[in-house]
């Protein structure tokens, strides 16, 4: 009988075996664990760099025009009020310090803060001004200006808000308060706190849940820059070893001052804010230096949960939050009995200040469009550029509040798009690009659509520069006429009220806006030069062979708009409208600033001359109703525009001093029973009855 | 090679003059005072236009003219840009502007703002003159011959002088 060889080891052989695979396994075990540690180390090697390098990394900050003061200038109560609140001053009845105003019937004593302007640096002063009823009456010194609010900021990547600030800048008490309230042992711990882990550990096993971190700073820091949402055991250990690396990297002044400038403080719409000067600014509109102590508590204290103590959703639970902060700095000696008892008296007393700043937004978008033509994004997000724009925050007020009262004033069903600038030297002032702080959609600077009777200035701008014996005395013909179009097909003008005047002058059917007319005067320039001409002024018109062109048959935006009437307003000076004034680094040093140029031959006396046409529009012309309705007063200019069924209604006008242009329609390009007088012309009525 | 040298010479000498020539032209630095207020100072028209404009203006005016004597040009354009946006139709603040930019090498803008002086500025007297003046020289350092030709042939229209009596 054969002997079958057993499948199994020989019990001889199995503690081999067995040591064997002992081996390889630990062999196996090793590697994986060198295969993923080593990638693990360099991966938070890598991130604890990041935090360093970042601390450089700047967002550039926007700048609205400084409000300048000197006597004589047009400034009522109210704007001044406004201008005052927005920057952050505070109202007090004594005398006033850095920040804070005193007011007494029309006599204000200002306190300004100081800023650095690029040819000077404006020291803290006392402004004493008298204001009459529209004007500075007499004013302390001769000339002064308030700093200029910020009006936005260009983000990182993920829009994040943030702005450096040195250790030493943050005022002690809020320094070593956040050690008592976030980590009692930061200076004696190398990143990761095990007693502080131990303790959180014990409470959250009593607790059946997560109840507490046992978080340093240190890890707080990372934990802020991973941007983690879950609060796992990898997490803890990722944090650990990179608040272990980090201590090796920075100090621990280093450490606090990149929490202070780097830690999640609240939301803003889609922008977080980040750091300590973007909370300061944002909850009480001031600087950090400025902070009271039961203000720097409330600070303290929304780290914790900016979302869940929001102190605009939630005064309570904030205010109860903030006492509870102020609680642990008396316990731990930050704060004395005294300072307690005064710090928890206060009222949470937030700044209005960030309620304004939707206003702003459709602003940005054009300082944004503009500024990308002069220097590279790249730069922009993070180099700390500092843009001054001509934005003026009040009249931006206006605009917006103008538009908001679109529904009431015309209705619910149009939407609305205001545009003003400075008439004589082309910088925009305010832009609104819809009628509810809701629509993200700019309608200003991206709606394209038909301009209608705006046109026809430039139609006879085109007269006069083209045909030398035209002029607005000139004949022209307000009758039936039949033209055959390129397509071989008839095209038959017909003008606003169906009825044709006959033979009239040119500065009539300017002036009463005929359309068979202009097209009758069209012919005579030739649709080819007509073009041509307004290519030349920069008008971005498409090769259109169609005659409806001298009627207006073209889309534009707005904004284009606005350029055009510009060059109205500004007697032929301006061409472009400008928001960008200059741009400066960080150091002051100018880097770029708006540069003016004529880009065009115009005679100025055919501007002139249509300038005057424009100004009988508003006496006895179709937007006559601004000199009988609304009364205003002072020489107007400006032209109604209407296009097919009121599909679009726009008006563009100026005064000496603010050229704006409105439209009025609906998204959906249907049908609106507004044409530019009963419509537009509304709106452009009271926004220059407000200003 | 050295058969020749006075033409070498000549040559050397032709180019050393063109680049000073040219070197000239790019680093001409323009004063203000003596190319354009001191002559224009002596305008003695019968009629003088002088714009209006705040006392706080006239202050800032006078401290750019103290940068721009000082060098400090870009300081000084500043300052005036202060004034402008105070009061930015003013012709006299448009003039300072043109003037600043001109000394400070910028012709461009210095042509724009003297051209909108003579454009909607005063054409009486020595603001008038200034601006001509200032346009002139721009147009020169642009070799704009044409502009600059009809900028000084306009400088006489800026005097009106007081008729004879019989």
């Amino acid at each position: 009988m054969n002997r079958v060889k057993s499948p199994l080891p020989s019990k001889k052989n199995q503690p081999k075996r067995v040591r064997s695979i002992l081996f390889k396994g630990l062999i196996f075990v090793f590697g994986l664990m060198f295969g993923l540690s080593v990638p693990w180390y360099f991966y938070i090697n890598y991130i604890t760099d990041t935090i360093i390098q970042d601390r450089w990394d700047i967002p550039s900050v926007v700048y609205a025009r400084p409000l300048e003061l000197y006597q004589g200038q047009s400034l009522t109560a109210k704007a001044l009020s406004f201008e005052l609140d927005l920057l952050g001053y505070q109202v007090t009845a004594g005398e006033p310090k850095p920040g804070q105003y005193r007011r007494q019937g029309q006599q204000y004593t200002i306190h300004s803060k100081g800023f650095v302007f690029p040819e000077a640096a404006t020291q803290p002063q006392r402004i004493q001004l008298q204001l009459g009823a529209q004007s500075i009456q007499s004013m302390t010194p001769a000339l002064a200006r308030l700093e200029p609010p910020i009006i936005g900021r260009f983000y990182t990547a993920d829009f994040e808000n943030r702005q450096p600030i040195q250790l030493p800048q943050i005022p002690d008490s809020m320094i070593r308060g956040l050690q008592a309230v976030e980590d009692r042992d930061f200076k004696n711990h190398h990143g990761v706190s095990w007693l502080g882990i131990l303790r959180a550990a014990v409470k959250n096993l009593l607790a059946g849940e997560v109840v507490q971190g046992g978080s340093t700073i240190t890890q707080q820091l990372i934990k802020n820059k991973l941007h983690y949402s879950e609060n796992s055991l990898l997490r803890k250990l990722h944090e650990a070893l990179a608040a272990t690396l980090l201590e090796r990297k920075m100090s621990k002044g280093e450490i606090l001052e990149t929490y202070f400038n780097e830690v999640y403080w609240g939301q803003e719409g889609k922008v977080a804010v980040h750091g300590v000067v973007e909370a300061a600014q944002y909850y009480f509109a001031k600087p950090v230096a400025r902070l009271t102590l039961a203000e720097q508590a409330l600070l303290i204290g929304i780290i914790k949960g900016p979302s869940w103590y929001n102190p605009y959703r939630q005064p309570e639970r904030a205010l109860q939050r903030r006492n509870v902060v102020l609680q642990v700095w008396l316990d731990t000696g930050v704060i004395n009995p005294t300072q307690h008892q005064q710090a928890k008296a206060s009222p949470l007393a937030l700044s209005n200040n960030r309620q304004l700043k939707t206003d702003f937004a459709d602003y940005m978008d054009v300082v944004s469009s503009q500024i990308r033509k002069q220097f590279s994004l790249q730069d922009l997000k993070s180099q700390g550029l500092r843009v001054f724009t001509s934005m003026d925050p009040y009249v931006q007020y206006k605009t917006t509040q103008t538009a908001r009262r679109t529904s009431e004033w015309l209705s619910t069903e149009v939407e609305s798009v205001i545009l003003v600038s400075g008439a004589k030297n082309g910088e925009l002032l305010a832009v609104t690009g819809s009628k509810t702080a809701a629509s993200q959609y700019n309608r200003a600077l991206l709606a394209k659509r038909q301009i209608g009777s705006l046109i026809k200035p430039l139609v006879y701008l085109a007269a006069l520069e083209l045909n030398p014996a035209f002029s607005l005395e000139s004949t022209l013909r307000d009758e039936p006429l039949t033209i055959k179009t390129a397509d071989q097909q008839t095209w038959q003008p017909n003008n606003w009220d169906r009825k044709s005047m006959g033979e009239i002058t040119a500065a009539t059917a300017l002036i009463q806006s005929r359309n068979q007319a202009t097209v009758d005067l069209g012919q005579q320039i030739g649709l080819a030069r007509l073009v041509g001409f307004l290519q030349q002024l920069g008008l971005q018109v498409q090769r259109n062979n169609h005659p409806a062109l001298f009627l207006g048959a073209t889309e534009l935006t707005p904004f284009e708009v606005q350029h055009l009437f510009g060059l109205f307003a500004s007697r032929g000076a301006n061409q472009f409208i400008n928001s960008i004034r200059y741009v400066t680094d960080q150091d002051n040093r100018i880097l770029g600033r708006s540069k003016q140029a004529m880009n065009h031959h115009l005679n100025q006396d055919h501007i002139d001359t249509i300038n005057w046409a424009l100004h009988q529009i508003t006496t006895t012309g179709t937007a006559s109703k601004l000199t009988t309705a609304f009364q205003l007063t002072g020489p107007l200019f400006g032209k109604t525009g209407t296009t097919n069924q009121g599909r679009d209604s726009w008006f563009a006008g100026f005064n000496h001093q603010y050229l704006a242009t409105v439209w009025v329609g609906r998204d959906d390009n249907q049908p609106t029973p507004y044409s530019g007088s009963n419509g537009a012309l509304v709106l452009w009525g009271h926004l220059f009855k407000n200003l | 090679m050295f058969s020749h040298p006075p033409i070498l010479w000549l040559r050397s000498l032709g180019c050393l003059l063109l680049l000073l020539l040219l070197t000239h032209c790019t680093q001409r630095r323009v004063d203000v005072d003596q190319e354009i207020r001191d002559p224009a100072a002596g305008n003695a028209s019968l009629i003088q236009v002088n714009p209006l404009v705040p006392a706080a203006v006239h202050d800032l005016l006078q401290e750019a003219d103290a940068l721009r004597e000082a060098g400090d040009l870009a300081e000084a354009i500043l300052t005036i840009q202060r004034g402008l946006s105070i009061v930015p139709g003013s012709s006299l603040v448009q003039q300072h502007l043109a003037e600043a930019y001109l000394a400070d090498g910028q012709y461009q803008q210095a042509m724009y703002w003297s051209t909108l002086v003579v454009n909607q500025g005063p054409d009486q007297g020595t603001l008038c003159e200034r601006s001509r003046r200032t346009q002139a020289l721009a147009a020169e350092l642009l070799q704009e011959v044409a502009i600059q030709a009809q900028a000084l042939e306009s400088i006489a229209s800026c005097s009106t002088q007081r008729p004879n009596r019989f």
